[in-house]
C-alpha cells in the first residue's frame, strides 16, 4: 500500500489531487497502474514536444525559403532583362543583314555580298548559341541538390587542357601547371570553373605577346587556395568589383568574344562551393585570379582516426544510457 | 521436423527445456549464447560430442532468446532434426576477402546448387560491412530463394562478436546454411515500428557509413535542433532516435542506428551505409509501436505460410529493441508467441543487424532496430 503523496508524477499531479482524498491509501496494483499512465502520457507528451518542433523547423525553413525565393526572383528580372538585351544584339544583326541579303540577291551578277552577309549571319547565329549554352549552365547552377564527388584537379586540368585544345594552339600558349590538391565538389562545375578562367586568361591576351598562364596552389590549414595567373591585358582597379556580374564586359564584344557570362558563372560555382574568388591585376600587366575552396577532406581525413574509436564511443554511450 | 532446445549456464550446466519428437540424428545445432560463455571450448565439444554428424554453427550474441521467452548471460543450443531437407553449410572469413561483398560472392558460388530453398545466415557483426555483404547474397538467382539472418552481437559492449561452424567461434565468420528441397516451406517477416516524423531530406553528403549534410545542411546540427532538449543526452539519446532511409528502387524504408556522432567532424555514423542522393527521415520510439512492430513481423511470416503454425521461428531483434524495450523486453517475445501459437519452438538472439527482405517480392537488406523473424515447417 502507498500513500497518495508518494505518487511521483508531475503530470498527473493534478487529475490524481481531483479523484483521491489527501490521505487516500492506494493499493500496489492500483499504483503501478497509475505509474504505467503516467508513463504513457509522458511518452506522449514527448512525441508532442518532438512533432511540435518539426513543425517550427518546417514552418522556419518555409519562410527562409520564401525569402530567398523572393530575392531570386528579383535577381532573375535583372538578368531576363539582362539577357533580352544581350539577345536582340545578334537578332538585330542577323535581321539587317537578312534584309540586305534580300536586296541583293535580287541584283543580277556576282552573290559575293551575300556570302559576307550570311557569314555575318552566322556569326551572329553562333554567339546565340554560345549565350544560350551559358544561360543554360547559368540556370543549372541554380539547382542546389546535386551531389558532390571527389575530384583531382591535376586530372581535370588535362581535361580542360584538351577541351580548349584549339584556343591554346592557336594562341601559342604555354600552360604550366604546378601540384594540385584532390577536392570535393560537382565535377562539370569545377570543370567549367577551370575552363572559363583559362579560357580567359589565353583570350584576353596581349597581341604582340603570346599568352602564359600558371596554375598553383597554397595549402591552408581550411582551404586551398588557387591561382590562375596570366600575362594579358590585365583589370582595371575599377573594374574589379564588376567582373563577376553577370553581363558586364570590360572590353568590346568585337575585339574579345564573349558571352559576358563566363566569370559570373565562375562566381555562382565558387559561392555553391562555398569558397571565395577574387581578381589581383594591373592593368596591362596580367592578371591573377585567385579562389579558395574549403578542405572539406579534412572532416573525412579525420574519420579513420575517429573509426579507430567508435567501438569504446558506443560502449560508452550505451553504458551512459543503461546507468 | 524434430526439435530439442537446452540452455546452457554457468550455474547449471546443461538444461534439456524443450522437446519436440524424438531428436536422434540431428542435421543443425543452432547455438546462441553470451560471448564469454559461448567461446568457451567446453560448449562446442559438448554439443560435438552429443551431435556428431551435425552442422553446429554458434554465435555470440548481446541476449538470448528461448522458447519462454528473453534470456541472458547463457547459452541456447537448439537442435534440429529436419526429415525431408537436405543441409548445405559453408563458412568464410572476412580476412581471406578485400570485401564483405567478395566474401557474399563465395557463399553465393558454394551454396548455390539445385533445389536450393532458403540460405540462412549467421555474421560477425563487429568486421563485417553488413550492407555489402547482403548486396552480394542478393547473388543467388535462383526464385524464391531468400536470405535472412543476422550479425552477431556482443551484449552492450560492441567489442567483439565470435561466429563459428564445427569449430570454436572466432572473429571475421560468416556461416551461411543452404537449405535445400521443396518440402521446406519457410517464411519471414521483418518489422520495427518506428515512427518516421519531419520533413523528408536528402543525403547530400555522406561516404559509407558517415553522414555529413542532409539538403546541404550539417545534418549533425539538424538533428540536434529536431532532438531539443533530448540533445544534451547526446550521445546516448541518439539511440531512441534513428534514421529512416529509403535507398533508390526500395519502396519500403529502412532504419539505421546512430553508432556514435563526432563533434570534431560534425558527422554521424551509422549501422549501415548512408549512400548520397537516399531520402533520409527522423525517427521516434515508442515501446507500444515496437511491440506491434514484433507483432507485424509474425503477422508477415503466417501470411507468407498460408496461415500455418509454424514448426520453428528463428527471431534475430536488434540490441537497440533490448535498450529501448528494458524491462518490457519479453513482451515482444509474448507477442510473437500469440500469432504463431504453442506448437512453434522459439529460438533466437538480439543481434547488431538482421537481414532479411522486407516483403516478398524485395531483395534483402540488413536492417537495423526491427524484429526479423525466419519461420520453417516441413510439408
Amino acid at each position: 500500500m502507498k500513500k497518495l503523496e508518494q505518487f511521483p508524477s508531475k503530470l498527473l499531479s493534478r487529475q490524481v489531487k481531483r479523484s483521491f482524498n489527501q490521505d487516500t491509501v492506494l493499493s500496489d496494483d492500483l499504483f503501478k497502474f497509475l505509474q504505467m499512465i503516467n508513463q504513457s502520457y509522458e511518452h506522449y507528451e514527448r512525441d508532442r514536444r518532438l512533432i511540435e518542433r518539426a513543425m517550427d523547423i518546417s514552418s522556419s525553413e518555409l519562410r527562409n525559403s520564401y525569402r530567398s525565393l523572393a530575392k531570386q526572383n528579383e535577381e532573375l528580372e535583372l538578368f531576363v532583362s539582362r539577357v533580352s538585351h544581350d539577345l536582340k544584339a545578334p537578332i538585330r544583326t542577323i535581321n539587317s543583314f537578312a534584309q540586305l541579303i534580300n536586296k541583293e540577291i535580287r541584283k543580277p551578277g556576282n552573290n559575293d555580298k551575300v556570302l559576307d552577309y550570311l557569314s555575318f549571319i552566322t556569326s551572329s547565329a553562333q554567339n546565340m548559341q554560345l549565350l544560350i549554352d551559358d544561360l543554360l549552365f547559368h540556370a543549372r547552377l541554380g539547382l542546389k541538390l546535386e551531389l558532390e564527388d571527389e575530384i583531382d584537379l591535376n586530372e581535370l586540368v588535362n581535361v580542360v587542357k584538351k577541351n580548349l585544345g584549339g584556343l591554346i594552339e592557336e594562341n601559342e600558349s604555354t600552360i604550366i601547371v604546378e601540384d594540385l590538391p584532390i577536392i570535393n565538389g560537382r565535377s562539370h562545375e569545377v570543370l567549367q570553373l577551370f575552363q572559363n578562367l583559362i579560357g580567359n586568361a589565353i583570350k584576353f591576351r596581349k597581341k604582340e605577346v603570346n599568352p602564359f598562364v600558371k596554375i598553383s596552389c597554397k595549402e591552408k590549414e581550411l582551404e586551398y587556395i588557387i591561382f590562375i595567373e596570366d600575362n594579358g591585358i590585365g583589370i582595371k582597379k575599377k573594374n574589379k568589383d564588376f567582373v563577376f556580374g553577370a553581363f558586364h564586359r570590360l572590353n568590346s564584344a568585337s575585339e574579345y568574344e564573349g558571352t559576358g557570362l563566363g566569370l559570373s558563372i565562375c562566381k555562382k560555382i565558387i559561392d555553391n562551393i562555398g569558397g571565395r574568388i577574387w581578381v589581383e591585376s594591373e592593368f596591362g600587366k596580367g592578371a591573377i585570379f585567385v579562389f579558395s575552396l574549403p578542405k572539406s577532406s579534412k572532416a573525412e581525413s579525420n574519420i579513420k582516426n575517429s573509426n579507430v574509436n567508435i567501438n569504446d564511443r558506443i560502449a560508452g554511450q550505451i553504458n551512459a544510457l543503461i546507468k | 521436423m524434430n526439435i530439442v532446445q537446452e540452455i546452457f549456464s554457468n550455474h547449471s550446466g546443461w538444461e534439456n527445456i524443450f522437446q519436440k519428437g524424438r531428436v536422434k540424428k540431428p542435421q543443425l545445432v543452432l547455438v546462441f549464447g553470451k560471448r564469454e560463455l559461448v567461446s568457451q571450448n567446453h560448449v562446442y565439444d559438448d554439443l560435438k560430442n552429443k551431435y556428431p554428424n551435425a552442422s553446429i554453427i554458434l554465435s555470440s550474441t548481446a541476449g538470448e532468446i528461448v522458447n519462454s521467452g528473453f534470456v541472458e548471460n547463457s547459452i541456447v543450443a537448439t537442435a534440429i532434426e529436419f526429415e525431408h531437407t537436405k543441409l548445405k553449410t559453408c563458412e568464410v572469413n572476412i580476412r581471406d576477402f578485400n570485401s564483405s561483398f567478395e566474401a557474399a560472392t563465395q557463399i553465393v558460388s558454394t551454396l548455390c546448387q539445385k533445389e536450393l530453398n532458403h540460405v540462412f545466415i549467421v555474421a560477425d557483426g563487429q568486421l563485417i560491412n553488413g550492407s555489402e555483404l547482403v548486396s552480394g547474397l542478393n547473388q543467388f538467382k535462383a526464385k524464391n530463394v531468400v536470405t535472412t539472418g543476422g550479425l552477431a552481437g556482443d551484449e552492450y559492449d560492441f567489442n567483439q562478436t565470435l561466429v563459428g561452424l564445427n569449430n570454436y567461434p572466432s572473429e571475421g565468420n560468416i556461416v551461411a546454411i543452404g537449405f535445400y528441397g521443396g518440402r521446406l516451406k519457410v517464411g519471414f517477416g521483418s518489422r520495427g515500428g518506428w515512427d518516421a516524423f519531419g520533413p523528408e531530406r536528402m543525403i547530400t553528403k555522406s561516404k559509407g557509413n558517415v553522414l555529413y549534410e542532409l539538403d546541404n545542411q550539417n545534418a549533425l546540427e539538424l538533428y540536434k535542433k529536431y532532438l531539443g532538449e533530448a540533445a544534451e543526452e547526446l550521445p546516448s539519446s541518439a539511440l531512441f532516435f534513428p534514421l529512416s532511409i529509403k535507398p533508390e528502387g526500395t519502396k519500403e524504408p529502412l532504419v539505421r542506428t546512430i553508432l556514435s556522432i563526432c563533434e570534431e567532424t560534425r558527422s554521424m555514423t551509422f549501422a549501415g551505409s548512408m549512400p548520397q542522393g537516399t531520402i533520409a527521415q527522423l525517427m521516434k520510439h515508442n515501446s507500444d509501436r515496437l511491440i506491434d512492430g514484433a507483432e507485424k513481423a509474425a503477422d508477415y511470416c503466417l501470411s507468407d505460410n498460408n496461415e500455418q503454425e509454424p514448426e520453428l521461428a528463428i527471431l534475430i531483434s536488434c540490441v537497440g529493441r533490448r535498450i529501448v524495450l528494458g524491462q518490457n523486453i519479453d513482451e515482444e517475445i509474448e507477442v510473437i508467441r500469440d500469432q504463431f501459437g504453442k506448437k512453434t519452438l522459439i529460438t533466437g538472439f538480439y543481434s547488431y543487424g538482421e537481414i532479411a527482405p522486407f516483403n516478398k517480392l524485395s531483395k534483402s537488406e540488413l536492417h537495423n532496430q526491427t524484429m526479423t523473424i525466419t519461420t520453417m515447417t516441413e510439408i
